[in-house]
């Protein structure tokens, strides 16, 4: 292998790895700086009686997560949320096409199970558990 | 006239399991039914100290541990969903999960230090699974079967139902539904989906199935509240927090319950887009996701056997 080939090479592999350190340690620190941002989140709850009626817009960025709202006040209530945008991570954009599902009425649809709901909570789940259990001889 | 049972309601794997059975002898069938989710139950406990489960987490960091074969499959499938969905979905996760449940008992968060510490042990390469055994390589580790064991489960009890000679049936474990043949009057059976922001029970459209299983992940069913802010038990194991998603709930409709209850997880984690690109990889019958703009959005196929309980945006992607 000639000299030239080599210090092409090299010139490559450090080429390589330096892209890989950028990008490594970009991620890295991201990373670090979502996890400051989200740790550090304070919720408050305003004075609603200070806050004059309309609709107002509201952002927050925490580098992979955003989200976008406008709040309507009327009467110094919440009367609507509306989600704008609510951005995670790179390419969230996604190819789709609108379709018609049937609607139907659900007293006319007899459904047999829930997928994605536990018949009571965990909690109390747990209570029959230990009252089953209590009562084996 | 056969032997009906309806809406058998049991708790086993801490969560409610409902059965209907239809056949000439569907009392023995739930019997045998029966006796395997307990055995099942033994075999992938994360709490029972005899299980197959706190054997090999007793010896993480120390030895290699055999298992049984059916154990070993478990592990592989995992292992499997881990791959495809690039870590979304994770058997590793214990340990943080134990961090942010001591952490919601204090109210406070987390720390930085401490997340780190959690997924150091969380790493999926911590885990080495050879054909009849297994090993955790570092002291702390653990394995919890949470996100798949309920959907091995209906599979293992789906086909009890059918070598019994069950006509139809479904079970339903904790949300994870799967079901064989029709229901009673020749239709097909109809699942329900939980609509994620009304209360238990309210479900936003139904899937028509036969010989299918639909299972749904969300984070609206278990969270704890830290400082007034609500963190989901959904955990990311790239970032160490709650999954921050534009997802809702995620539906995965599959032949395996095992391959369903996997996917629903990783899919969530992942987001809509990425989730996407995972159902199709992974080549289930499809899937829908619930989005945080109240839109649906359904792989391919899935259309024909939906029906919607409400107006909603829907698009087929």
């Amino acid at each position: 292998m000639t000299k030239k080939v080599k210090r092409v090479i090299i010139s490559s592999v450090c080429l390589v790895v330096a892209v890989g350190l950028f990008f490594g340690g970009k991620a890295f620190i991201d990373t670090t700086r979502y996890r400051k941002i989200i740790s550090g989140i304070e919720i408050r709850t305003p004075n609603f009686i200070q806050i004059q009626d309309g609709t107002f817009n509201g952002f927050f960025n925490a580098i992979f997560v955003s989200a976008d709202v406008d709040v309507t006040i009327e009467n110094h209530t919440i009367t609507e949320i509306v989600i704008n945008e609510h951005y995670f991570g790179r390419n969230s954009a996604v190819d789709a096409e609108a379709v018609i599902v049937d609607v139907v009425d659900s007293q006319s649809l007899e459904v047999d199970t829930v997928s994605g709901a536990t018949n009571s909570s965990l909690v109390i789940l747990k209570a029959i558990q230990l009252a089953l259990e209590s009562g084996i001889n | 006239m056969p032997e009906i049972f309806y809406e058998i309601q049991d708790f086993l794997m801490n969560t409610n399991v409902e059965q209907k059975i239809v056949g000439d002898n569907s009392s023995d069938i739930y019997n045998t039914a029966m006796k395997e989710l307990h055995r099942l139950e033994s075999m992938m406990s994360f709490y029972k100290e005899a299980s197959e489960v706190s054997l090999l987490n007793r010896q993480s960091g120390k030895e290699v541990v055999k298992l049984s074969s059916e154990m070993m499959l478990v592990l592989q499938q995992s292992e499997y969903f881990s791959i495809l969905s690039e870590n979304a979905f994770n058997i590793m996760l214990s340990p943080l999960i134990q961090l942010w449940r001591s952490a919601g008992k204090r109210n406070e968060l987390p720390s930085d230090n401490d997340i780190e510490n959690a997924l150091y042990l969380c790493n999926s390469d911590n885990l080495v699974i050879c054909e009849e055994t297994a090993y955790l390589k570092k002291e702390g580790c653990m394995i919890d079967l949470g996100g798949i064991g309920k959907g091995f489960a209906a599979d293992v009890c789906c086909n009890i139902y059918k070598d019994m000679g069950a006509k139809s049936a479904f079970i339903n474990l904790g949300g994870n539904v799967k079901a064989i043949g029709n229901r009673a009057d020749g239709k097909q059976w109809t699942v329900g989906i939980q609509h994620p922001d009304k209360p238990r029970g309210n479900c936003y459209c139904a899937i028509m199935c036969s010989d299918l299983s639909v299972v749904t992940s969300g984070g609206y069913e278990r969270y704890q509240e830290i400082n007034g802010v609500k963190y989901h038990h959904i955990l990311d194991g790239r970032t160490g927090y709650p999954s921050d998603t534009d997802l809702k709930s995620v539906t995965v409709i599959s032949k395996s319950s095992t391959q369903a209850d996997a996917l629903s997880t990783a899919a969530f984690v992942m987001g809509l887009k990425r989730g996407i690109d995972l159902i199709y990889a992974s080549k289930c019958v499809g899937a829908i996701f619930f989005t945080t703009s109240n839109e649906i959005y359904m792989t391919k196929g899935v259309n024909q056997n939906l029906k919607l309980l409400e107006r909603m945006k829907c698009y087929e992607v």
